[in-house]
Protein backbone atom coordinates (compact mmCIF):
# COMPACT_ATOMS: atom_id res chain seq x y z
CA UNK A 1 0.00 0.00 0.00
CA UNK A 2 3.09 2.05 1.20
CA UNK A 3 4.90 1.39 -1.73
CA UNK A 4 2.42 1.80 -4.55
CA UNK A 5 1.55 5.00 -3.23
CA UNK A 6 4.63 6.03 -3.54
CA UNK A 7 5.49 4.59 -6.95
CA UNK A 8 2.42 7.04 -7.60
CA UNK A 9 4.07 10.44 -6.20
CA UNK A 10 7.12 9.98 -8.03
CA UNK A 11 5.40 8.85 -11.23
CA UNK A 12 3.24 12.31 -10.52
CA UNK A 13 6.25 14.03 -9.89
CA UNK A 14 8.21 13.04 -12.99
CA UNK A 15 5.05 13.85 -15.02
CA UNK A 16 4.61 17.33 -13.46
CA UNK A 17 8.14 18.26 -13.39
CA UNK A 18 8.10 18.63 -17.22
CA UNK A 19 6.26 20.89 -19.38
CA UNK A 20 3.22 21.57 -16.74
CA UNK A 21 6.30 22.80 -14.05
CA UNK A 22 7.14 25.39 -16.85
CA UNK A 23 4.21 26.69 -17.64
CA UNK A 24 4.14 27.32 -13.70
CA UNK A 25 6.94 28.66 -14.34
CA UNK A 26 5.86 31.00 -16.80
CA UNK A 27 2.71 31.91 -14.67
CA UNK A 28 4.75 31.92 -11.74
CA UNK A 29 7.32 34.67 -13.55
CA UNK A 30 5.07 37.16 -14.83
CA UNK A 31 2.96 37.29 -11.63
CA UNK A 32 5.97 37.61 -9.11
CA UNK A 33 8.73 38.79 -11.34
CA UNK A 34 11.25 37.32 -9.54
CA UNK A 35 12.83 34.27 -11.15
CA UNK A 36 13.92 32.59 -7.08
CA UNK A 37 10.25 33.08 -6.09
CA UNK A 38 9.15 31.77 -9.55
CA UNK A 39 11.21 28.39 -8.76
CA UNK A 40 10.09 28.44 -5.01
CA UNK A 41 6.10 28.65 -6.00
CA UNK A 42 6.54 26.09 -8.47
CA UNK A 43 8.75 23.69 -5.75
CA UNK A 44 6.23 24.39 -3.24
CA UNK A 45 3.71 23.76 -5.38
CA UNK A 46 4.77 19.91 -6.91
CA UNK A 47 5.60 18.82 -3.46
CA UNK A 48 1.86 19.93 -2.00
CA UNK A 49 0.56 18.36 -5.24
CA UNK A 50 2.66 15.31 -4.58
CA UNK A 51 1.35 14.98 -0.88
CA UNK A 52 -2.00 15.55 -1.52
CA UNK A 53 -1.79 13.30 -4.14
CA UNK A 54 -5.03 11.21 -2.91
CA UNK A 55 -7.11 14.32 -3.27
CA UNK A 56 -6.63 13.93 -6.60
CA UNK A 57 -9.59 11.63 -8.58
CA UNK A 58 -8.79 12.02 -12.19
CA UNK A 59 -5.00 11.51 -12.80
CA UNK A 60 -5.84 13.40 -16.39
CA UNK A 61 -6.34 16.53 -14.74
CA UNK A 62 -3.00 16.93 -12.69
CA UNK A 63 -1.51 19.43 -14.95
CA UNK A 64 -4.72 21.96 -14.79
CA UNK A 65 -4.71 21.51 -10.73
CA UNK A 66 -0.77 21.68 -10.20
CA UNK A 67 -1.39 25.12 -11.92
CA UNK A 68 -4.44 26.18 -9.45
CA UNK A 69 -1.91 25.01 -7.10
CA UNK A 70 0.76 27.03 -8.26
CA UNK A 71 -1.33 30.13 -8.70
CA UNK A 72 -2.06 29.73 -5.10
CA UNK A 73 1.43 29.76 -3.95
CA UNK A 74 1.94 32.73 -6.24
CA UNK A 75 -1.13 34.93 -4.21
CA UNK A 76 0.24 33.33 -1.13
CA UNK A 77 3.83 35.36 -2.06
CA UNK A 78 1.86 38.30 -3.30
CA UNK A 79 0.44 38.77 -0.19
CA UNK A 80 2.85 38.39 2.13
CA UNK A 81 5.18 41.10 -0.35
CA UNK A 82 2.31 43.42 0.50
CA UNK A 83 2.17 42.39 4.13
CA UNK A 84 5.72 43.53 4.13
CA UNK A 85 5.88 46.69 2.64
CA UNK A 86 2.69 47.56 4.47
CA UNK A 87 4.89 46.81 8.17
CA UNK A 88 8.06 48.31 6.25
CA UNK A 89 5.77 51.39 5.38
CA UNK A 90 4.72 52.13 9.10
CA UNK A 91 8.27 51.79 10.33
CA UNK A 92 9.39 55.54 11.13
CA UNK A 93 11.72 56.37 8.36
CA UNK A 94 10.39 53.93 5.72
CA UNK A 95 7.80 56.27 3.98
CA UNK A 96 3.68 55.61 3.37
CA UNK A 97 2.24 52.06 3.80
CA UNK A 98 0.92 52.51 0.24
CA UNK A 99 4.35 54.09 -1.00
CA UNK A 100 6.24 52.38 -3.91
CA UNK A 101 8.47 49.10 -2.83
CA UNK A 102 11.06 49.86 -1.24
CA UNK A 103 12.22 45.98 0.06
CA UNK A 104 15.67 44.91 -0.87
CA UNK A 105 14.21 42.73 -4.05
CA UNK A 106 13.45 46.22 -6.40
CA UNK A 107 16.64 46.41 -8.19
CA UNK A 108 16.66 42.56 -8.78
CA UNK A 109 13.06 42.91 -10.18
CA UNK A 110 14.09 46.33 -12.21
CA UNK A 111 16.84 44.34 -13.73
CA UNK A 112 14.88 41.38 -14.39
CA UNK A 113 11.55 43.26 -15.86
CA UNK A 114 14.36 44.87 -18.46
CA UNK A 115 15.49 41.65 -19.01
CA UNK A 116 12.82 40.03 -19.69
CA UNK A 117 10.64 42.47 -21.83
CA UNK A 118 10.31 41.84 -25.22
CA UNK A 119 12.24 43.32 -28.25
CA UNK A 120 11.02 46.55 -29.16
CA UNK A 121 12.50 48.93 -32.21
CA UNK A 122 15.46 50.93 -30.75
CA UNK A 123 13.86 53.92 -31.32
CA UNK A 124 10.60 53.19 -29.46
CA UNK A 125 12.49 51.10 -27.03
CA UNK A 126 13.64 53.95 -24.19
CA UNK A 127 9.93 55.06 -24.02
CA UNK A 128 8.25 51.36 -24.10
CA UNK A 129 10.36 50.69 -21.34
CA UNK A 130 9.20 53.52 -18.75
CA UNK A 131 5.66 53.24 -20.30
CA UNK A 132 5.96 48.92 -19.18
CA UNK A 133 7.89 49.97 -16.04
CA UNK A 134 4.84 52.52 -15.50
CA UNK A 135 2.63 49.49 -15.51
CA UNK A 136 4.26 47.08 -13.47
CA UNK A 137 4.63 49.46 -10.58
CA UNK A 138 0.68 50.08 -11.15
CA UNK A 139 0.29 46.15 -10.82
CA UNK A 140 2.13 45.94 -8.12
CA UNK A 141 -0.35 48.22 -6.10
CA UNK A 142 -3.68 46.18 -7.67
CA UNK A 143 -4.44 43.02 -5.05
CA UNK A 144 -3.40 40.25 -5.08
CA UNK A 145 -6.51 38.77 -6.95
CA UNK A 146 -7.10 41.09 -9.24
CA UNK A 147 -3.35 41.69 -10.60
CA UNK A 148 -3.42 37.65 -11.10
CA UNK A 149 -6.86 37.54 -12.66
CA UNK A 150 -5.26 40.31 -15.12
CA UNK A 151 -2.14 38.20 -15.59
CA UNK A 152 -3.72 35.42 -16.35
CA UNK A 153 -6.52 37.00 -18.64
CA UNK A 154 -4.11 38.75 -20.81
CA UNK A 155 -1.04 37.26 -20.35
CA UNK A 156 -1.51 33.72 -20.60
CA UNK A 157 -4.99 34.00 -22.17
CA UNK A 158 -6.85 31.88 -19.61
CA UNK A 159 -10.95 32.22 -19.79
CA UNK A 160 -12.73 33.57 -17.19
CA UNK A 161 -13.92 30.30 -15.79
CA UNK A 162 -10.27 29.13 -16.20
CA UNK A 163 -9.37 31.78 -13.79
CA UNK A 164 -12.14 31.57 -11.36
CA UNK A 165 -10.95 27.98 -10.85
CA UNK A 166 -7.29 28.92 -10.51
CA UNK A 167 -8.20 31.89 -7.61
CA UNK A 168 -10.88 29.02 -5.92
CA UNK A 169 -13.82 31.39 -6.51
CA UNK A 170 -17.18 32.07 -7.90
CA UNK A 171 -17.24 33.00 -11.36
CA UNK A 172 -19.31 36.20 -10.62
CA UNK A 173 -16.00 37.45 -8.35
CA UNK A 174 -13.72 36.54 -10.90
CA UNK A 175 -15.26 38.56 -13.64
CA UNK A 176 -15.19 41.25 -10.73
CA UNK A 177 -11.88 41.10 -10.37
CA UNK A 178 -11.17 41.80 -13.91
CA UNK A 179 -13.58 44.44 -14.10
CA UNK A 180 -12.30 46.35 -11.33
CA UNK A 181 -9.01 45.68 -11.76
CA UNK A 182 -8.82 46.87 -15.03
CA UNK A 183 -10.71 49.83 -13.81
CA UNK A 184 -8.34 50.37 -11.29
CA UNK A 185 -5.34 50.20 -13.31
CA UNK A 186 -6.75 52.47 -15.51
CA UNK A 187 -7.18 55.03 -12.75
CA UNK A 188 -3.75 54.82 -10.88
CA UNK A 189 -2.30 55.35 -14.75
CA UNK A 190 -4.17 58.59 -15.44
CA UNK A 191 -3.14 59.40 -11.90
CA UNK A 192 0.79 59.10 -13.00
CA UNK A 193 0.30 61.26 -16.23
CA UNK B 1 -22.80 58.48 -18.22
CA UNK B 2 -21.04 56.20 -15.45
CA UNK B 3 -23.49 53.28 -16.75
CA UNK B 4 -22.00 53.12 -19.99
CA UNK B 5 -18.47 53.56 -18.83
CA UNK B 6 -19.11 50.64 -16.15
CA UNK B 7 -21.15 48.52 -19.20
CA UNK B 8 -17.97 49.16 -21.49
CA UNK B 9 -15.19 48.06 -18.64
CA UNK B 10 -17.35 44.88 -17.83
CA UNK B 11 -17.39 44.12 -21.84
CA UNK B 12 -13.40 45.27 -22.28
CA UNK B 13 -12.79 42.98 -19.22
CA UNK B 14 -14.69 39.65 -20.48
CA UNK B 15 -13.44 40.25 -24.12
CA UNK B 16 -17.19 40.61 -25.74
CA UNK B 17 -17.70 43.35 -28.46
CA UNK B 18 -18.74 46.73 -27.29
CA UNK B 19 -21.67 46.86 -29.35
CA UNK B 20 -24.23 49.59 -28.94
CA UNK B 21 -21.48 50.94 -26.00
CA UNK B 22 -18.96 51.24 -28.84
CA UNK B 23 -20.53 54.69 -29.79
CA UNK B 24 -19.26 55.98 -26.28
CA UNK B 25 -15.95 53.89 -25.95
CA UNK B 26 -15.00 55.94 -29.17
CA UNK B 27 -15.57 59.17 -27.75
CA UNK B 28 -15.27 59.07 -23.97
CA UNK B 29 -11.28 59.20 -23.03
CA UNK B 30 -11.49 57.33 -20.19
CA UNK B 31 -13.46 54.56 -21.97
CA UNK B 32 -10.92 54.68 -24.79
CA UNK B 33 -7.71 54.35 -21.73
CA UNK B 34 -9.59 51.33 -20.62
CA UNK B 35 -9.80 49.54 -24.10
CA UNK B 36 -5.89 49.85 -24.55
CA UNK B 37 -4.94 48.04 -21.21
CA UNK B 38 -5.97 44.49 -22.17
CA UNK B 39 -2.95 45.54 -25.04
CA UNK B 40 -0.63 46.44 -22.65
CA UNK B 41 -1.31 43.48 -20.16
CA UNK B 42 -0.61 41.12 -23.15
CA UNK B 43 3.14 42.88 -23.13
CA UNK B 44 3.96 42.38 -19.67
CA UNK B 45 4.26 38.75 -20.56
CA UNK B 46 7.23 37.22 -20.80
CA UNK B 47 8.64 33.98 -22.30
CA UNK B 48 11.24 33.72 -19.46
CA UNK B 49 13.61 30.50 -19.99
CA UNK B 50 13.76 28.62 -16.83
CA UNK B 51 17.49 27.85 -17.19
CA UNK B 52 18.92 24.26 -18.09
CA UNK B 53 17.85 21.26 -15.45
CA UNK B 54 14.80 22.98 -15.02
CA UNK B 55 12.96 19.80 -14.10
CA UNK B 56 16.17 18.36 -12.20
CA UNK B 57 16.32 21.21 -9.72
CA UNK B 58 12.29 21.44 -9.39
CA UNK B 59 12.50 17.84 -8.69
CA UNK B 60 15.23 17.59 -6.20
CA UNK B 61 13.50 20.29 -4.86
CA UNK B 62 10.30 19.29 -4.06
CA UNK B 63 11.63 15.84 -2.94
CA UNK B 64 13.92 17.47 -0.54
CA UNK B 65 10.93 19.92 1.17
CA UNK B 66 8.53 16.75 1.21
CA UNK B 67 11.50 15.13 3.05
CA UNK B 68 11.83 17.47 5.88
CA UNK B 69 7.97 18.09 6.04
CA UNK B 70 7.55 13.97 6.77
CA UNK B 71 10.59 14.37 9.31
CA UNK B 72 8.70 17.56 10.72
CA UNK B 73 5.39 15.43 10.98
CA UNK B 74 7.52 12.58 12.34
CA UNK B 75 9.17 14.78 15.18
CA UNK B 76 5.71 16.66 15.94
CA UNK B 77 3.75 13.54 16.49
CA UNK B 78 6.84 11.68 18.57
CA UNK B 79 6.44 14.90 20.71
CA UNK B 80 3.37 14.92 21.19
CA UNK B 81 3.52 11.42 22.37
CA UNK B 82 6.19 12.18 24.80
CA UNK B 83 3.75 14.87 26.09
CA UNK B 84 0.88 12.82 26.61
CA UNK B 85 2.61 10.06 28.04
CA UNK B 86 4.36 12.58 31.06
CA UNK B 87 1.52 13.94 31.59
CA UNK B 88 -0.51 10.51 32.36
CA UNK B 89 3.10 9.83 34.59
CA UNK B 90 2.07 12.56 36.42
CA UNK B 91 -0.96 12.46 36.65
CA UNK B 92 -0.90 8.83 38.44
CA UNK B 93 1.79 9.35 40.35
CA UNK B 94 0.83 12.88 41.92
CA UNK B 95 1.39 12.29 46.26
CA UNK B 96 -2.06 11.73 47.45
CA UNK B 97 -2.21 15.47 49.41
CA UNK B 98 -2.92 17.00 46.18
CA UNK B 99 -5.84 14.48 45.83
CA UNK B 100 -8.08 16.02 48.51
CA UNK B 101 -7.66 19.66 46.56
CA UNK B 102 -8.09 18.23 42.90
CA UNK B 103 -11.11 15.75 43.64
CA UNK B 104 -14.92 17.05 43.99
CA UNK B 105 -16.12 15.99 47.64
CA UNK B 106 -18.80 14.07 47.96
CA UNK B 107 -21.60 16.63 49.41
CA UNK B 108 -22.47 16.53 53.06
CA UNK B 109 -26.20 15.08 54.11
CA UNK B 110 -26.96 17.62 56.67
CA UNK B 111 -29.77 15.25 58.40
CA UNK B 112 -26.82 12.39 58.63
CA UNK B 113 -24.18 14.61 60.00
CA UNK B 114 -26.85 16.38 62.50
CA UNK B 115 -27.67 12.76 63.56
CA UNK B 116 -23.73 12.01 63.90
CA UNK B 117 -23.42 15.18 66.09
CA UNK B 118 -26.08 14.72 68.46
CA UNK B 119 -25.39 10.53 69.05
CA UNK B 120 -22.06 11.90 70.60
CA UNK B 121 -22.05 12.16 74.71
CA UNK B 122 -23.37 15.36 76.31
CA UNK B 123 -21.03 18.15 75.89
CA UNK B 124 -20.91 21.50 78.73
CA UNK B 125 -22.88 24.25 76.83
CA UNK B 126 -19.38 25.85 76.10
CA UNK B 127 -18.18 22.94 74.75
CA UNK B 128 -21.21 22.13 72.25
CA UNK B 129 -20.75 25.49 71.19
CA UNK B 130 -16.95 24.83 70.17
CA UNK B 131 -18.24 21.49 68.88
CA UNK B 132 -20.98 23.38 66.50
CA UNK B 133 -18.32 25.52 65.15
CA UNK B 134 -15.47 22.84 64.74
CA UNK B 135 -18.52 21.35 62.80
CA UNK B 136 -19.23 24.25 60.76
CA UNK B 137 -15.46 24.64 60.04
CA UNK B 138 -15.76 20.98 58.73
CA UNK B 139 -18.76 21.82 56.62
CA UNK B 140 -16.55 24.95 55.56
CA UNK B 141 -13.57 22.63 54.17
CA UNK B 142 -11.28 25.04 55.26
CA UNK B 143 -8.69 23.02 53.31
CA UNK B 144 -10.17 23.27 50.10
CA UNK B 145 -11.56 26.51 50.73
CA UNK B 146 -7.81 28.27 51.41
CA UNK B 147 -6.69 26.56 47.77
CA UNK B 148 -6.83 28.96 44.81
CA UNK B 149 -8.41 26.87 42.87
CA UNK B 150 -11.61 26.70 45.35
CA UNK B 151 -15.02 27.19 43.93
CA UNK B 152 -17.23 29.81 46.10
CA UNK B 153 -20.09 28.30 45.22
CA UNK B 154 -19.12 24.78 47.06
CA UNK B 155 -18.16 26.28 49.95
CA UNK B 156 -21.20 28.21 50.40
CA UNK B 157 -23.91 25.26 49.73
CA UNK B 158 -23.43 23.18 52.80
CA UNK B 159 -23.58 26.25 54.71
CA UNK B 160 -26.58 27.32 53.90
CA UNK B 161 -29.05 25.48 56.24
CA UNK B 162 -26.81 27.52 58.69
CA UNK B 163 -27.61 31.02 57.57
CA UNK B 164 -29.90 31.98 59.44
CA UNK B 165 -28.16 31.21 62.68
CA UNK B 166 -25.67 34.08 61.89
CA UNK B 167 -28.15 36.56 60.52
CA UNK B 168 -27.94 39.69 62.05
CA UNK B 169 -24.41 39.42 63.71
CA UNK B 170 -21.37 41.56 62.88
CA UNK B 171 -18.22 39.30 62.69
Amino acid sequence: MAASRADARSRLLSELAGSPARKGYGIAYDLLRNRAEAEEAVQEALARACESIGDLRDPDAAPGWFLRIVTTMCLRTLRRRRLKRALLGWLPGQGEPDAAPKTEQQPEDIAERMHAMPSEPPREELASREELGALFSHLDQLSAQQRTALVLRYGHDHSVGEIADMLGVELATAKTHLVRGLAKLRDLMEEHR
Amino acid sequence: MKEVCDIVAERVALGEPLGDAAEHAATCARCRRLSALPTELGATHSETDPGIGFAARMTAGAQKRITVRRHRRVALTLAAAVAATTLGVVFLTRKPSDETVATTPALHDDKAATDTHETKHEPAPDQKVDEDVKFLVQMARTDRAAHRSAHWREIEKPLAPYKHLVKGMTP
